[in-house]
Formats: structure tokens, C-alpha cells, sequence
């Protein structure tokens, strides 16, 4: 059965859009498609990213927490 | 079907008692699609992954020390993925009903943090900053109860220091002293232009009463004439009559007048015209008889000296034939008057003026003289007649000259 595919999903290397700008000491926050929607993850990164940037996940630290950088280009 | 469940799109089946587990799950999670479940052995428990909502009202201080009562709604739900399933199943699958009050307690005191990491101008102003404190504050936090918190929306901010009132009031002040002062314009205008149009309208109702007035004088002027037009037209017409009579007056008196004349001064005139004529008449009649008269006693006279000369010259020639002459001469005074008495008896009217009287005075004279003529004829037999006594010349010339004289007078 593919019960674990539609929970155990990682989102890296989706990207997505920042809907909280994510300063360089907290978080903030991404709006990434995963399970045929959109959800929101609490976002960290190594430089401050403003709002609407759009943006790829590098990492994820936990279910619920993810290290985006900007998208190149 | 009894055993076959299906979970609803917002749903998390959760079996438990399976064989298959997820990962190192103690149960089974399955989202999505349908699964058997064995009665006695397995147990399915049902969690809702749908949006709930907490009500939170909190006493926070604010970064500046500010004290304010915040309501706000956290709007969360469980997390879509298998471990924030697992963490909430494990957490709140018998306390859903209570999850909202619970999740909303929890969060009341991450609100306070929340409020504690920003100033009230942030909380009123940036919501960008609002919503990144709320990610810093609650995210591990919720995580660790697989909640995902959706949004915080901050209903409503209670001013129990009056922060936020003294914060307004400069521009509140400010605001309010401009609608003051534009009220005050305004008024000020309204005044101005009210009492404007005052005036204006006192000005036209000056105007108006103006032309009233004089609309009724004129009415009256009018009304005054047309009252006095019959007694004028009256004493117009009076008048005229007057003049009328004045002029049948003037014309009876000159008819009158006429009248005299003709029926009195004209035949008055006539009768003094007839007397003066009859006057003068008489007045020649008794002239040409005096004339007569006069002359016939002149001739008379001539005669008589003539005779006397006569007489001496003979006296001195001592012509007797003469002495008869002298009788003769003696006797024409006595013709010569009854000549004119014959002259003065007869009542005639002379036609022809002072001439006529002068041939009949010359034809009586004649008639003296064709006397003395013959008389004179009658003592002329020689035809040599001695010269008389002053020696100018025979006697028919005195005679003749006698004659001129008596006609000067009479013409005179």
C-alpha cells in the first residue's frame, strides 16, 4: 500500500513562495505545494528573503520546518 | 460496508492494532483512501484535520512597557503530514471536542510573547512583522503538538492605558482643529454670503418698493388726469361755447354796428351832405349875388363916372349931345338892379358850378354893356370922338377895361 507515500513526503528541492518575509535570525514562512496542495512551512534561511520571493528548499530540519535559499536566476 | 473505511478528505483514519505500521509508528495513519478494518483486532479512530479556530484574550505588555488587552483568533489545524498526525492523534484524539480551548490556552501565552517582541505602532501597523513574531513565537511550539497555526488575526486592541488615545490625540487635536477652523470658514463664509445675499435682497426689495412707488404714482398721475379729463374736457368745452357766444356777440354788435351805419351815419351823412351841398349852394347863390351886385353898382359906379367925365369933357367941350347920354346913365343903376332882381327872384339850381354863374354873370354884364354900347353908338355919330380929359385913349377901351376887371372879380 502506499500509505507512506502521501505522509512520508520531503519537500526538498520544491519551490515555493514566501508568504512571511524570513528575517535572518527567525522564521518566516513558505507557502509549498505538497499532497496536491498548498501548505505553509515555517522557513529559515541565511539571509533575509522579502515577501513573494520566490524560493527552493535546500533542507528540512523538521516536519513542519524547512531552509530555503532564493531561486537563482 | 461494515468493515472497509474511508476516511474524509479533511479526516486521519488512525488504526490501531494493525500489522502494518508506518515507519516506527504504533498504529497505522491512512488519509486519502479507504482501508479494512478488522473487527475485535484492529480499532480505527477518527481524527479531523480540518480548520478550527481559538478565541484568545489576553493582558499583554507591549515592547515599550505599554500595558493592552488583546483579542485575537488563532485560526490552526493538524498538520498534513504523518508526524504533526501522530503528535496531535496522540495528543488530542479524545480531546477534540476541547482542542480549540486547549490549543487557545496555549497560544495565550505565546500571544503575550508575541505582543512582549513588538510595539503597539507594529501591532496597529505591520502586519508582515506581526505575522513574524507569531511564526518565532508559537512555530516550535505547535509543532511539537502537530498543530499548524494558519493565521493570528488580532481583533481588537483594548486602550486601557490610553496609549493609544494620547497617540492619536496630536492628530486628532490637529484634525480636529481643522475641521474647527474649516467649520469656522465655513460658517464665516456662509455669514458672509447670507448677510450678501441680506443685502442684496434688502437692495432689490429697495428696488422693488421703488418701482412700485413709482408705478403707483404714475397710476395715479394717470388716474389723477383721467378724473380731472371730464371736468377739463367740460370747461374746454364751456369754454369753446363761450368763445362761440363771445363770437355771435361781436358779430351781433358788428351787424349792429353795420346796421347804424347803414340805417343812420349813411343817410345822416347824406342829409349833412345834402345841407352842406344846399349850404353851399346858397352860400355861392348869395356870394355870386353879392359878386353880382357888387359888380353891377361897380359898373354903375364906372358908368357914372365915365358919364361924369363924359359930362365934363363936355361941360368943357360943350357937347350937348352928351347931356342925354347922361340921362341914359343916370337911368342903368335902376336897369341894372332890376336886372338883379330878376336875377335874385328866380330860385335856380346852378348845375355847373361857379362857371355857370360866371356866364350868367357875364351875360348880365354883357347884357349892361351891349346897353352902354348902344348907347354909346347912339352918341358916336361923328366917329371922331374928342379925347377925354386924361387922354389915353377913346372910351370903348375904358369900357373894355371895365369889363376885365368885373370879370376878375367875379371869377375870384
Amino acid at each position: 500500500m502506499s500509505a507512506t507515500d502521501d505522509t512520508d513526503f520531503s519537500p526538498i528541492g520544491v519551490i515555493g513562495r514566501v508568504t512571511v518575509s524570513i528575517p535572518t535570525d527567525g522564521p518566516g514562512e513558505v507557502l509549498l505545494p505538497v499532497r496536491g496542495g498548498t501548505e505553509a512551512f515555517a522557513a529559515w534561511s541565511r539571509e533575509p528573503i522579502a515577501r513573494h520571493t520566490q524560493v527552493i528548499v535546500v533542507d528540512h530540519t523538521s516536519a513542519r520546518s524547512v531552509i530555503v535559499a532564493p531561486l537563482p536566476g | 460496508m461494515l468493515f472497509w473505511h474511508v476516511p474524509a478528505p479533511n479526516e486521519a483514519l488512525l488504526i490501531s492494532g494493525s500489522k502494518r505500521r508506518t515507519g516506527d509508528a504504533q498504529f497505522r495513519i491512512v488519509t486519502g483512501h479507504g482501508c479494512w478494518v478488522m473487527p475485535v483486532k484492529q480499532k480505527a479512530s477518527v481524527l479531523a484535520l480540518s480548520l478550527r479556530e481559538a478565541e484568545i484574550s489576553e493582558d499583554c505588555v507591549t515592547q515599550q512597557g505599554i500595558r493592552i488587552g488583546v483579542r485575537a483568533v488563532a485560526v490552526f489545524k493538524v498538520g498534513d503530514d504523518q508526524t504533526s498526525i501522530a503528535n496531535a492523534a496522540r495528543r488530542f484524539l479524545d480531546e477534540q471536542a476541547t482542542m480549540e480551548e486547549l490549543v487557545g490556552r496555549i497560544f495565550a501565552g505565546h500571544l503575550r510573547s508575541i505582543v512582549g517582541g513588538l510595539t503597539v505602532e507594529q501591532i496597529i501597523r505591520e502586519r508582515d512583522r506581526v505575522a513574524q513574531e507569531v511564526k518565532d513565537g508559537s512555530h516550535s511550539e505547535m509543532e511539537k503538538l502537530g498543530i499548524v497555526v494558519d493565521a493570528l488575526q488580532i481583533q481588537e486592541i483594548a486602550d486601557t492605558s490610553g496609549y493609544i488615545t494620547n497617540l492619536a490625540a496630536p492628530h486628532a487635536a490637529a484634525v480636529a482643529s481643522a475641521a474647527r477652523i474649516a467649520q469656522a470658514k465655513a460658517d464665516q463664509e456662509a455669514t458672509e454670503r447670507e448677510q450678501q445675499a441680506a443685502a442684496l435682497k434688502a437692495e432689490y426689495e429697495r428696488d422693488t418698493a421703488i418701482k412700485r412707488a413709482g408705478f403707483l404714482a404714475e397710476t395715479e398721475q394717470y388716474q389723477a388726469r383721467a378724473a380731472q379729463a371730464g371736468p377739463l374736457s367740460q370747461a374746454r368745452a364751456s369754454q369753446e361755447v363761450i368763445e362761440e357766444q363771445t363770437a355771435l356777440a361781436q358779430r351781433q354788435a358788428s351787424l349792429a354796428a353795420q346796421r347804424l351805419e347803414g340805417e343812420v351815419r349813411r343817410p345822416a351823412d347824406a342829409e349833412a351832405y345834402r345841407l352842406r351841398t344846399l349850404a353851399e349852394a346858397q352860400r355861392d347863390q348869395v356870394r355870386f349875388e353879392a359878386d353880382a351886385r357888387a359888380y353891377s353898382e361897380r359898373a354903375v359906379a364906372q358908368a357914372r363916372a365915365d358919364a361924369n367925365t363924359a359930362v365934363a369933357g363936355s361941360l368943357r367941350d360943350g357937347n350937348q349931345e352928351l347931356i342925354a347920354a347922361n340921362r341914359t346913365i343916370e337911368n342903368l343903376p335902376a336897369l341894372a338892379k332890376a336886372a338883379a332882381e330878376g336875377l335874385s327872384g328866380s330860385r335856380l339850381t346852378v348845375l355847373n358850378g361857379t362857371d355857370g354863374i360866371n356866364e350868367i354873370a357875364s351875360g348880365i354884364v354883357g347884357e349892361g354893356l351891349a346897353i352902354l354900347d348902344s348907347l354909346k353908338n347912339g352918341t358916336g355919330t361923328s366917329g371922331s370922338a374928342p379925347p377925354l380929359a386924361d387922354g389915353t385913349g377913346p372910351l370903348p377901351q375904358k369900357v373894355t377895361n371895365l369889363k376885365r376887371d368885373g370879370a376878375g372879380s367875379g371869377s375870384s
